[in-house]
């Protein structure tokens, strides 16, 4: 008998029974109760390797944040709606910088007792974080337990707890950013109305929605873009985002950002210039929110992204991130996305290194939006998508 | 034989069970009905595979559960019941990889040549030859666990090479060599040679 037909015969699906059945869904019950209990959902095996996670995962929370906020960049004066809206997570450019300060961060602890045996690590590794967060870049990256000076008077409500301030980019960029962070047990939203109520009432007021939320494509946890409000020439980015059963409240501060340093504060600038952009393109986007990586069962950490503004009827929007999967499946996790979004999908292609597709949707009689969606696999499961999209009228 | 339990039954479930997209979908709004069904639809398929290349059954288990508690939290990114699938394999299979490697780098790796003398026994196919069956049983069992995972998932699952490739994450010409080797491999040592693979 040949060699295949026998090992077809002595492989039969074995059933390990309505116990292994019971056993997933007890286990999966348990773990949403988990996570409300203490913050985290146990996707990881050992302790010591969550809190390792969440400590890099906060500190991705505050360097999106602090990178996100709407900038605008002067460049030649072409300030307007033609302008771009740059939203740069990584900055490129690496520079000899001096190796960055390594700063007690004991209070991105003080919220979690630590388990028997387990003691608190003493700083955060700066080359873990460069290297798992900020590969490829110069950028300094501090963390403090001090509360910015810019927030004088700022008094957070009690649900919000006090983790620590980083200030990104101090002593090697013209202009820094510093971010506030906060952790709270409530839902995102109450705990950005409760953030919001404690600006208003230390006198910043709201200057701006995120009105680039609106074109903005790919949805990251560290890569929001937040209310901008003002106090006094100072401009304040205010983001709330859920991760893992925890609310991160940060608030991203510009430090000297004056037209020396090629940077113009929101604050600096009538609200109407930087809401400048198409509505009827805008609120047709696709939100893509990225994959998760199955290593972790937590999403994927964006390390930089952006978008531009080329036209009225042109956007352009990408993103990058490492995972351990195909540059095929990357492809579909996002084109899932555009068709249960109304996309209708047009063509796709995979190949070796690039996997795509383009789309179309309609939006009224005469208006059609052309969507191309192209992802790019590097070196060590590095992706960078893009989506572009324009509109035919 | 096979390390197994006499109670484990063969499975009457469909290697592609129908209705899985649908059941997706409803997973994925919440279903917890739906969830269990995919769970029960796609266990005999994860567990076989677990066991094949673990040897035991114990860890079989707690790796094939470990993925479908990962599933459940990734539903929200799967597009499709063949994207489910796929999912699922690689997954079991990666796991199953690195528990190998870290009872190997721990010293407790289980020899392989061991595994086909697992105390439980087998059950053997109806009008198989029990002695013969055992013998090739042995033999896949000394199998690299790469090169046993593309046999597994090419005679036990049906898949085409390509497939394979694409649930392993392995290039398509590394699939088309282990099965090559493997049942060259296979075939002389059924004919009496005893040379690993």
């Amino acid at each position: 008998m040949d060699i295949e037909l026998r090992l077809r015969e002595i492989l039969p699906l074995r059933d390990p029974g309505a116990a292994f059945t019971d056993g997933v869904m007890a286990r999966v019950a348990q773990a949403p109760a988990v996570s409300a209990d203490a913050g985290v959902v146990q996707l990881s095996e050992a302790r010591a390797r969550r809190r390792s996670r969440r400590i890099l995962l906060a500190t991705a929370v505050v360097i999106g944040a602090a990178a996100a906020m709407p900038a605008y960049f002067l460049g030649d004066g072409t300030d307007g709606p033609g302008a771009t809206a740059a939203v740069a997570l990584v900055p490129g450019g690496a520079t000899d910088s001096d190796p960055d300060v390594q700063v007690p961060v004991q209070a991105v602890f003080s919220a979690e007792p630590l388990g028997a045996g387990q003691s608190p690590p003493n700083c955060i590794d700066p080359d873990v974080l460069r290297g798992l967060l900020l590969p490829g870049s110069g950028v300094t990256f501090r963390v403090t337990a001090d509360a910015p000076p810019e927030l004088d008077g700022f008094k957070p409500p009690r649900q919000l707890g006090w983790v620590g301030a980083s200030e990104r980019g101090a002593g090697t960029m013209a202009q820094s950013t510093v971010s506030a962070v906060y952790r709270s047990t409530l839902t995102p939203e109450a705990a950005r109305n409760a953030a919001i109520g404690a600006l208003t009432a230390a006198g910043w007021k709201l200057h701006a929605t995120g009105n680039i939320r609106s074109s903005s494509v790919f949805a990251a946890v560290n890569m929001q873009i937040g209310d901008t409000y003002c106090r006094d020439g100072k401009q304040a980015t205010l983001t709330a985002s859920g991760l893992e059963g925890v609310t991160w409240v940060v608030l991203s501060i510009p430090r000297n950002a004056d037209r020396n340093s090629g940077l113009s504060l929101a604050c600096n600038n009538p609200p109407q210039a930087i809401s400048g952009t198409d509505s009827t393109l805008d609120a047709y986007l696709p939100q893509l929110e990225l994959p998760r990586d199955p290593a972790t069962g937590g999403p994927v950490i964006a390390l930089g992204g952006g978008g531009g503004i080329n036209s009225d009827t042109d956007r352009r929007m990408n993103v990058s991130f490492t995972l351990k999967d195909s540059v095929d499946n990357v492809a579909r996790h996002f084109a899932g996305q555009m068709a249960q979004q109304a996309w209708r999908a047009d063509a796709s292609w995979s190949g070796a290194g690039t996997a795509g597709s383009s789309w179309t949707r309609q939006v009224n009689a005469g208006t059609v939006l052309l969507g191309t969606l192209g992802v790019s696999a590097f070196d060590e499961g590095r992706f960078t998508v893009v989506f572009h999209v324009v509109r035919t009228k | 034989m096979e390390p197994q339990s006499a109670s484990l039954p063969v499975s009457s479930a469909p290697r592609h069970p129908p209705g899985l997209g649908d059941l997706l979908q409803r997973a994925q709004a919440h279903d917890r009905d739906a969830f269990r069904a995919i769970v029960a639809a796609c266990q005999a398929r994860l567990f076989s595979t677990a066991l094949r290349l673990m040897g035991q059954r114990a860890d079989a288990e707690e790796l094939a559960q470990d993925v479908f508690v990962q599933l459940h939290a990734a539903l929200g990114q799967l597009v499709d019941a063949a994207h489910l699938e796929k999912w699922l394999l690689r997954a079991i299979y990666h796991r199953c990889i690195d528990r190998l490697r870290q009872r190997e780098r721990q010293g407790q790796a289980v020899p392989l040549e061991a595994l086909g003398d697992a105390p439980e026994g087998h059950a053997p196919e109806s009008g198989a030859d029990p002695l013969a069956a055992s013998h090739l049983y042995q033999l896949l069992m000394r199998l690299q666990p790469d090169a046993r995972a593309v046999v597994l998932l090419r005679y036990q699952d049906d898949l085409d090479p390509v497939d394979i490739a694409a649930a392993l994450d392995m290039p398509l010409n590394t699939v088309k060599s282990h099965l090559r080797r493997s049942l060259q491999w296979l075939r002389e040592q059924c004919a009496g040679d005893s040379h690993g693979y």
